[in-house]
């Protein structure tokens, strides 16, 4: 599937991911990419402006720790984001049923 | 002549494009720790150093692909907007107060799919109903579990049936299924109800005990069952603990899902007891 394609779901994709745990941005990346069995193809630099977007609606928190010298921050999905997410899926499942059964309908 | 390493290439291009902007050092530095880590990764695959940190830079995509899709906040405006908001909040909080809970550990919470499946399993059985409209239905207060356990507080869905007799039920995002009835087939009396059916599930950790004055038989979780949702199967997940008992001539259960799920029961069940269970149904 095309990056333009995920637009308006990446959010959606993102707070999911972090649901069984909190995780940094390259965690949440291969998170994605073995749910998505590769399906997706994501400029992997462009999940971090929709993570802080996440952030700045108060989706997710974060956490500074430092690995290997190197400043790490941790996504943890907060109880508004899990609330969204919760939104989000049903409302995705309702739409997808709907394009499938019309799908069906044309033959 | 040596060639550039492409991740340092590649961070000094977006720094470049990043200066002056709001957030830009932290997306900078985010970008640095994904670039080393996914090609210390392919390097542990066996790439050479050279090629896997070529291959993580395309993976990450252009400097300019991230610059683009990040909508930066300006000082200025931002300042300005916090500014606005402090002085709002700050209105509110004095006119309604400080309602946060007491703070404590919480139960654990429902994942998506779970509250999805839940979801879907009960409007099957039941009808969807206002949180407004189950009120009035019941006659009296809700259990609101944010009454006692923090944050531990929104009712995802309400459903209202008719099962032999009006029932209200509950879904919290907290992981907990309340269910509000002045009946249950199982019962009989509430006491010797309970306690044959805590007899029940005595070999499995249940047992019956006396919960805030209450009689309360309590459930263990059980194995995983599928749940089906418009037919098709949405998941597996392990019934849950339940905590059934009554109070005030009404049949209260609550059923926690998630791990450690009867202690989270037991806890919701305790209470109950700030919460005025007056009228009846």
């Amino acid at each position: 599937m095309r990056s333009e394609a995920l637009k308006g779901h990446l959010d959606m994709l993102l707070l999911a991911m972090l649901e069984e745990s909190p995780a940094h941005g390259y965690l949440i990346a291969r998170r994605l990419e073995q749910a998505s069995a590769g399906v997706f193809e994501l400029a992997e630099g462009t999940m971090y402006p929709a993570l802080h977007r996440l952030e700045r609606r108060g989706m997710v928190s974060t956490e500074t720790i430092v690995v290997d010298g190197r400043r790490r921050r941790v996504y943890t999905l907060t109880d508004a984001g899990r609330e969204a997410l919760l939104g989000e899926i049903t409302e995705w499942r309702r739409f997808s049923m709907g394009v499938a059964r019309t799908i069906e309908a044309i033959g | 002549m040596s060639t550039p390493d492409p991740i340092e290439a590649y961070l000094k291009e977006l720094r470049r494009r990043l200066r002056w902007r709001r957030g830009g050092r932290r997306m900078a530095e985010e970008l640095e720790d994904h670039l080393r880590e996914l090609a210390g990764d392919d390097q542990h695959r066996g790439l050479g150093p050279a090629e896997a940190r070529r291959i993580a830079v395309a993976q990450v995509g252009p400097p300019s692909a991230v610059v683009r899709r990040r909508r930066y906040i300006r000082p200025l405006a931002a300042a300005a907007a916090i500014g606005v908001i402090a002085v709002v909040a700050t209105g509110l909080f004095a006119i309604h107060g400080d309602h946060r809970a007491p703070t404590g550990a919480l139960p654990p919470k429902l994942v998506s799919r779970e509250m999805v499946a839940l979801r879907e399993v009960n409007s099957m059985y039941h009808r969807r109903a206002t949180l407004a409209e189950a009120t009035r239905f019941v006659n009296f207060p809700l259990y609101r579990p944010e009454d006692a356990l923090g944050s531990d507080s929104t009712i995802a869905a309400v459903w209202e049936s008719h099962p032999g007799g009006p029932e209200v039920t509950l879904l919290y995002t907290s992981a907990l299924l309340v269910t509000v009835q002045r009946w249950h087939p199982r019962t009989g009396t509430p006491i010797a109800g309970l306690t044959k059916l805590a007899k029940e599930f005595r070999s499995s950790g249940g047992g019956f005990e006396w919960i805030a004055g209450s009689p309360a038989a309590m459930v263990p979780s059980g194995p995983p069952v599928p749940i089906l949702g418009y037919g098709t199967p949405l998941d597996q997940f392990g019934q849950p603990a339940s905590v059934w008992m009554v109070k005030n001539g009404i049949f209260i259960t609550i059923q926690r899902w998630g791990p450690h799920t009867l202690p989270g029961a037991i806890a919701a069940a305790r209470c109950l007891r700030a919460v005025p269970l007056t009228g009846g149904i």
